[in-house]
């Protein structure tokens, strides 16, 4: 991992999104008065016909992508974390997910990392609002080659889906070579003194810090769960044998997020197979 | 297609979306929304009902079922919505106000609608709630229960007496 090459997953969302837009017609994308943020304007000047911008009325974006889908398009919905899921969240829920609809809800500047447009815009409950409906797939990328795989991923995956991007600048963690599955977290290292889960942009923190504690004798290992749900039990019971702590860190509330996955995961799985 | 699983307040937005992809697919479809008068109380309709005219949906027909009775109560009451054709036209739509039990004009205007051009029509169709059944009529309270035995076969002999297609 390379730390003076970076880039904001938002940026790697609107660049796969344009480039699929080639191939694939049926893309169609939303946003809110926010794609220069949020970079779906890189399809929409390429895509003109097939980009709409809804105004700032994220509610009515929602349902309209959900009627969209309904015609055989594939509507990628665009806005921040808090108002995509924070304020259409009853939209997100009955008109996409409860019809299980195949609408791409995609949505950047999430968690603290926002930095200065302060606390109303830093959502750190999207996850834990989106894991709890039914039919939603919750993605939540590090970094550039991630984010390119799983914004064309969800492209080909029937159903709603949610995908988590951040506004900050983050390090190039994968080469092309990486390969990933949705539902499979992506283990870097082999450390036993301890597992440290991340998601996000605390990924490339997390292997900072690993590489920091080799040099003091610790050896740990990262896991990337770019998927929040469905969550990989598996790569849980494995660590939880292997090592003899497990850490999450993410930039969300504990409530809800990474951690509350791997809580529950222990308790059900875990428990039972470790003794 | 029929599309029922919305909840109150975003069925514009989802009429909206299938208008603007038969657009795009050239399908030359039709879509036809209702909408009760209680719910165009939601913020949403109207974001939605901006949707409809910005993108010129003139294969767009929003039919509201104003019978002025919600759960509450009367909507003029609870929250007025009033007056709801001044309002439509301004938001960029062709109005039409008809009596919402007569055959002949819902079929009138279901066909006007189609002539319009380059703008959504809606259709305010004036009806009374629960028509048709004496002690229904007019009453919220039946607004989301079911009759019992007895009640339901007095419904059905009025409704058999009053209307001769049912």
């Amino acid at each position: 991992m390379n730390l003076d090459i970076t880039k904001a997953t938002r940026q790697s969302y609107g660049e796969k999104l344009a480039e699929l837009g080639e191939k694939n017609k049926d893309i169609v994308v939303l946003d809110a008065d926010l794609s220069g943020a949020t970079k779906t304007s890189i399809f929409a000047k390429k895509f003109p016909e097939r980009f709409f911008d809804m105004g700032i009325s994220e509610q009515d974006m929602m349902s309209t992508a959900a009627g969209m889908s309904t015609f055989g398009k594939i509507p990628f919905a665009s806005s921040f974390a808090m108002f995509a899921t924070g304020r259409a969240y009853d939209q997100i829920r009955n008109s996409i997910a409860y019809p299980n609809l195949n609408v791409k809800v995609c949505a950047s500047h999430a968690g603290v990392t926002v930095g200065e447009d302060g606390a109303t815009h830093q959502m750190i409950e999207d996850l834990g609002l989106m894991r709890g409906i039914p039919n939603m797939i919750v993605i939540c990328t590090s970094d550039d080659i991630e984010t390119k795989w799983a914004v064309e991923e969800i492209s080909k995956l029937k159903g709603p889906t949610y995908l988590r991007l951040c506004r900050l600048a983050t390090p190039i963690i994968y080469t092309e070579k990486q390969k990933f599955e949705i539902g499979k977290g992506v283990q870097i290292g082999e450390g036993t003194d301890a597992t440290v889960f991340a998601t996000g942009v605390t990924v490339a923190e997390a292997i900072q810090a690993k590489e920091e504690l080799e040099k003091a004798g610790i050896h740990i290992r990262v896991i990337d769960m770019h998927t929040i749900k469905p969550i990989d039990k598996d790569i849980i019971v494995k660590s939880a044998k292997e090592t003899k702590k497990l850490i999450s860190i993410e930039d969300h509330n504990i409530i809800g997020g990474l951690r509350k996955c791997h809580i529950r995961s222990f308790n059900r799985r875990i428990s039972s197979k470790i003794n | 297609m029929i599309c029922q699983q919305v909840h109150f307040g975003q069925g514009l937005s989802v009429a909206n979306g299938m208008a603007i992809a038969s657009k795009l697919n050239h399908e030359g479809v039709r879509v036809y929304c209702i909408c009760g008068d209680g719910e165009l109380q939601e913020g949403q309709i109207w974001e939605a009902a901006m949707t409809s005219s910005h993108y010129k949906l003139d294969n767009l027909c929003l039919v509201i079922d104003n019978n002025n009775l919600q759960i509450d109560g009367k909507v003029n009451e609870v929250m007025s919505i009033y007056p709801l054709d001044e309002k439509f036209k301004s938001f960029g739509f062709e109005v039409i106000t008809i009596d919402g039990h007569n055959i002949q004009k819902i079929i009138q205007a279901f066909e006007k609608a189609k002539t319009i051009k380059g703008k959504p029509t809606v259709i305010i169709a004036k009806t009374i709630k629960g028509k048709g059944i004496s002690f229904m009529e007019n009453v919220a309270d039946w607004h989301g229960k079911a009759p019992k035995e007895e009640e339901y076969n007095i419904a059905i002999e009025e409704l058999n007496q009053n209307y001769l297609y049912i």
